[in-house]
């Protein structure tokens, strides 16, 4: 069956079935809620493992896969969880070291730590994907632990690709600009901004004199200028940083030495791209501002001595020059021909001085650039300018070479020269060359990595920052942040600097070291970091390269899940309902206290088992297995509820009835990953339900009106006696109608109201008022109207219980009417027995005035008989109006009819002489046949009856009185004499009232029509049968009767008794 | 002494003095000596003092009615008979009134004829 979700929508009207979820409701409703927990908890977990970044999958002892996680599947190249679940992890993705060699399980960490118990972390091995290439990766494993007993291994991972690539760039940037910084032959320092020299070369440590430690991050770079060009230094210096390019590159000036020997350079400087340093390269050129001060001198003295021979000054010349290291050329200012040059510029160039002295200048420098060189030369010529850096040079065999050049301008032999040095700086040119490629590789590996980079000294200063690591520290420049001092303020005080730089400085570098560093607003991230310390020759620490990965996300990731874990087991644990978590193959993961108890089997024996041998349900009443719904949850992907009378055989024996239903568990791609089973107890539930269906069945039996209804009246419910009460035959419809259409509508909203504004628990309101049924007519009611709650003390519904008093009210109203009419009867007894006397008087007087008057007075005989005849009609009429009387307004009794019978001849026989009539009675009724009806006016027609028979024999004859039964429900009173009879017309009038004329069987009793009158108002009828005059006459009564029970009628006989 | 002897001595107990004047008148002329009381106390007095043979007595009577009187009258007398004039006859009386040894029973109101066949009959038995 599957499970449909029943939705109640509170505006529609609830029909019959509505008794159902007043039954069952909350069970579902338990079910349903714990079935949600628990799957939007699985649900949140699954969400959370699969968009983490990291990788995650679990293990059993066995070191099966019993869950991976897509990141997982994509880092390792699978495309489902199947082609995972249950192999063998370390075979599957770990059987091999990253040269390919072979792994064995028994020394995979993962292995041995989930063996013990222990969790572990690995940052420098590879896995293996499905398409057999390898990634380095960085893994956790923790194990996994119920009951105090390891069960498997959760393991997480990541890919480290980028980091070991960022890691490797950075390492070769790093060695590749130490090479050029260490092997070139020039000069080359970094200075910070407040001229401190953070980095030297070893050449910049020779030339100066000093140690390389005793300059790096300890002197400033002013320390080694010149008194006289510190101005021009500084003044440079800010420039820089200020408009870079209005600063020039490159200038000479003068620095001193260790020693204090004062030497001169040519410095070329630059920023570092992006920041506040520079770099700048030095050359030496001590030697050439020598030479040309030399020149200069020589020049000023042959500018005297001019009448000197030119042979001899040539000489003099060649003397000065020939031993210079530096080039040098004297060219004529004007056709620009080489007049001279020296050895050292013969072997830079390639040819013979006498070669050189054939050419024009523009010949030793290539084509692409000899304007540039001849317009130098110009100005050089025109004394506009001195130095000219990176020169090109052609040499002979057609290279090109770097030169600066320094040019002065003499006069010899009358004619303008120029003297040009020239130095060359090739091998400076590429060392500079290449650092900035180098500067450029390592600037973009700064700037674009994803990874966090740095450069520190050893005691925290933060020297190298990239742009990732200000922002994950959330600084918003390296100047912002180079101001942190790591040691002091950079770490979470738990997680102190001291453990990092014990490790670093012990073992050289750093790994995968997890961290705690406190960002510019005293957040803190959690982080990871690998660094390395740089070492000069001497073994001194220089500062520490490093790389860092936020890692709070993970962390973050990491705290959810066990949070998210440890509040699934507390729901699971503290939810009311047995639940059991199977995988997809239907073995048992787990089972919560609950399940434990209604199964018998703890959750540690449970696990890994089939649920079939834990949870063995049969079908109540046929006793048949009844099939597992793990099975069908599993081929329909939809949740599942159990057949109904589903009996739960637990461990030991006992037999339990339950409910339940069971729900997959999907991942985001909405495959099955397991299922849900929740169950619950119903014995109790299964009482609860009798007890319900017995009330109910209270309820629909009972004659009453019993409605159920909303806050506004809406009927939802009307039991079968309310219906029959309101007229209607069918439920449907009243319950589209407002119960205020059967009852008063101010009392109704009375209570609702009182219901909303009051706690009315247990009160109840009641009262008689009139109920206006389906046809307009109105009944008398009481009416009792109370408020439904649920648990919580909700107002839900308000219950109606409505008893028809109409019955009651015509009982009153009989009785009430039977009271005044009996008071009335009395009355009339009372006056009947007054005019009695009189009448007495007036018939006994007129008789004896008749007896005594004689024959003459005949006139007056017959007016005094008149009179007698008057008063004698008076004494029927009051004859009868007595009998009525008595009948009316007395209540009716239940007379034993053969008693009756006999006591009426009883009373016929005290009044009247019997001895000469024979009576036969024929009665064979049993003695607890009764009739009903006011015994005295019974008896009263009967003793009526036999006297009249007794009269129609004066002399003789015989009464049969006969009883039987006629039919199923009469009874026949037959009463016969043989007696003077009755003609035809007297019989057709014979129950006329006050028939006066003829007397034969209307004597001085109870008359005929008054003895009809009893019978008939008792349900009965009598009747008259004669074959003529002198042949007598059947009176027959007919009466309905019932048979009293014999035990009843013993007991009265006792009380008699 | 011997035509006293001869004629039946009657006691009437009626509260209605018209009528016992005309059951007077007519038993009289039947030959009886008629006594009359108004109410049961006088009755049993007179029925006492005159010892009659018979004694007529309404049932319905104010202060002591006929059930009553001759409850009394039988406590000294049991040998007197007695004819009851009922309203209508009413089975209960006429049971009460039957252990109190009634000869006959007459309704009133009655014919002459009636009393006098009823009287005639009771001093008979």
């Amino acid at each position: 069956m599957i499970r449909k979700n029943p939705s109640h929508n509170d505006n529609d009207g609830v029909s019959m079935d509505s008794t159902v979820p007043l039954k069952a409701g909350s069970e579902k409703f338990l079910k349903r809620r714990a079935e949600e927990t628990l799957r939007e908890s699985e649900e949140k977990i699954l969400l959370l493992m699969n968009s983490t970044a990291e990788a995650i999958y679990s293990l059993d002892m066995d070191g099966n896969c019993t869950f991976c996680n897509n990141t997982c599947l994509r880092m390792l190249g699978y495309k489902h969880p199947n082609d995972l679940l249950g192999k063998n992890m370390h075979w599957q993705i770990h059987s091999k070291h990253a040269d390919g060699t072979f792994f064995p399980v028994e020394e995979c960490l993962i292995f041995q730590a989930f063996k013990k118990g222990e969790g572990t972390h690995v940052v420098d091995e590879v896995l293996w994907r499905s398409d057999g290439k390898s990634f380095p990766a960085e893994y956790w494993s923790y194990p996994q632990i119920h009951d105090g007993i390891v069960t498997g291994a959760v393991v997480t991972f990541l890919d480290i690709t980028e980091r070991w690539e960022a890691e490797k760039a950075l390492r070769e940037s790093e060695e590749r600009y130490r090479m050029l910084f260490e092997n070139t032959g020039t000069s080359i320092i970094i200075i910070e901004e407040d001229t401190t020299i953070s980095l030297a070369n070893q050449e910049f440590a020779r030339r100066t004199g000093y140690m390389r430690s005793e300059i790096e991050g300890v002197k400033k770079w002013t320390e080694f200028v010149d008194r006289e060009d510190i101005e021009l230094m500084m003044a440079q210096h800010n420039l820089r940083r200020a408009i870079p390019g209005d600063a020039i590159p490159s200038y000479e000036f003068r620095y001193r030495t260790k020693s204090g020997e004062q030497r001169y350079a040519l410095i070329n400087i630059q920023l570092a791209p992006g920041m506040k340093q520079s770099m700048a390269s030095l050359v030496d050129i001590t030697e050439r501002k020598r030479a040309e001060n030399e020149l200069k001198q020589v020049s000023a003295r042959l500018a005297l001595a001019e009448k000197a021979k030119l042979d001899d000054s040539e000489n003099r010349y060649r003397s000065i020059f020939q031993g210079s290291p530096d080039g040098i050329i004297i060219a004529d200012a004007e056709n620009k021909m080489i007049l001279f040059a020296n050895s050292a510029q013969c072997q830079m160039l390639g040819y013979t001085e006498e070669q050189l002295k054939t050419m024009n200048i523009a010949a030793i420098h290539p084509k692409a650039t000899f304007h540039h060189a001849l317009a130098i030369f110009e100005k050089q010529a025109r004394g506009e300018a001195t130095l000219s850096e990176n020169i090109q040079c052609l040499k002979r065999n057609g290279e090109i070479f770097y030169a600066d050049s320094n040019a002065s301008l003499v006069t010899i032999n009358g004619r303008k020269c120029v003297v040009g040095f020239f130095r060359d700086v090739t091998m400076r040119k590429q060392v500079e060359v290449a650092l900035q490629e180098s500067e450029e590789r390592f600037r973009t590996l700064y700037e674009n990595s994803t990874i966090g980079l740095y450069r520190t000294t050893p005691d925290g200063r933060i020297l190298l920052a990239n742009p990732a690591l200000i922002k994950m520290l959330g600084y918003s420049s390296f100047e912002d942040l180079s101001a942190l001092d790591l040691q002091k303020n950079g770490f979470e005080p738990s997680h102190p600097r001291t453990q990092f730089c014990e490790i670093i400085e012990k073992k050289g570098k750093v790994k995968g070291l997890e961290s705690v560093w406190q960002r510019k607003d005293k957040t803190f991230i959690f982080i990871r970091e690998s660094a390395r310390a740089i070492r000069d020759s001497q073994g001194n620490t220089l500062y520490y390269d490093g790389t860092v990965e936020d890692v709070t996300a993970r962390k973050r990731v990491e705290d959810m899940l066990t949070l998210s874990e440890s509040q699934m087991r507390t729901t699971l644990y503290s939810i009311g309902d047995a639940v059991m978590s199977l995988d997809t193959n239907g073995c048992v993961l787990l089972m919560n206290p609950v399940a434990e108890k209604l199964t018998g089997w703890s959750e540690s024996e449970a696990r890994g088992k089939l649920l079939e041998d834990v949870f063995c349900i049969v079908n109540e009443e046929t006793r048949c297995k009844v099939d597992n719904p793990v099975v069908q949850v599993l081929n329909q992907g939809s949740i599942v509820g159990m057949a109904t009378h589903t009996l739960l055989i637990s461990r030991d024996g006992t037999e339990r009835p339950i409910g339940d239903s069971a729900a997959p568990i999907f991942d985001q791609n909405r495959n099955i990953t397991g299922v849900v089973l929740i169950f619950r107890d119903l014995t109790k539930e299964r009482e609860a339900e009798e007890i319900i269906l017995n009330q109910l069945a209270i309820i629909e039996t009972y004659n009453g009106f019993v409605a159920l209804t909303d806050m506004k009246g809406k009927l939802i419910y009307i039991n079968p006696g309310g219906i029959k009460m309101i007229g209607a035959t069918k439920s449907d419809e009243i319950l589209q109608k407002n119960i205020t259409d059967f009852i008063d509508e101010q009392t109704f909203k009375h209570v609702t109201d009182e219901c909303v504004c009051a706690d009315t628990r247990n009160k109840v309101w009641n009262g008689e008022h009139t109920m206006k049924l389906i046809d307009g007519t109105t009944i008398p009611v009481d009416q009792t109207i109370f408020a439904i709650r649920d648990a919580k003390g909700n107002l839900r519904h308000i219950g109606t219980i409505i008893t028809d008093l109409s019955i009651q009210k015509e009982m009153q109203e009989k009785l009430m009417f039977s009271e005044k009419l009996a008071v009335m009867g009395r009355l009339v007894a009372d006056v009947a027995h007054e005019i009695n006397n009189p009448l007495a008087i007036i018939i006994g007087r007129t008789q004896l005035m008749l007896h005594r008057i004689d024959d003459q007075s005949s006139q007056f005989k017959s007016q005094i008989e008149t009179v007698l005849q008057s008063a004698r009609r008076c004494k029927t009429i009051l004859s009868n109006l007595l009998t009525y009387s008595s009948t009316i307004g007395k209540k009716e009794d239940v007379v034993n009819l053969p008693e009756l019978i006999r006591e009426a001849v009883d009373a016929v026989n005290y009044q009247f002489e019997m001895s000469s009539i024979e009576i036969e009675l024929n009665c064979n009724l049993p003695v607890n046949t009764e009739i009903t009806g006011n015994k005295v006016a019974l008896l009263s027609v009967f003793v009526n009856l036999i006297r009249n028979a007794r009269q129609a024999m004066p002399l003789k004859g015989k009464l049969t009185i006969t009883v039987e039964k006629e039919s199923g429900s009469q009874l026949c009173i037959e009463i016969q004499d043989t007696g003077i009879g009755i003609n035809k017309e007297q019989l057709k009038k014979i129950f006329e009232p006050f028939i006066s004329e003829w007397k034969g069987y209307e004597g001085t009793g109870l008359g005929l029509a008054t003895s009809l009158g009893i019978i008939e108002t008792y349900g009965g009828k009598l009747t008259v049968d004669s074959e003529g005059e002198g042949k007598g006459a059947k009176f027959t009564v007919l009466m309905p009767y019932n048979i009293k029970e014999v035990q009843i009628n013993q007991a009265n006989n006792k009380l008699e008794v | 002494m011997e035509k006293e002897f001869l004629n039946r001595k009657i006691l009437m107990i009626d509260d209605e003095p018209e009528l016992l004047e005309v059951m007077k008148d007519l038993l009289e002329e039947e030959n009886y000596q008629v006594f009359c009381a108004s109410n049961g106390a006088e009755g049993i007095q007179i029925n006492e003092q005159k010892n009659p043979d018979l004694i007529i007595l309404d049932l319905r009577m104010p202060e002591m009615d006929g059930i009553e009187t001759l409850r009394n009258i039988r406590k000294s007398d049991n040998n007197v008979r007695v004819v009851v004039l009922t309203g209508y006859g009413c089975p209960d009386t006429i049971r009460d009134a039957a252990d109190l040894n009634v000869s006959e029973y007459l309704s009133k109101p009655f014919e002459n004829e009636e009393l006098v066949s009823i009287i005639s009959k009771a001093l008979e038995l």
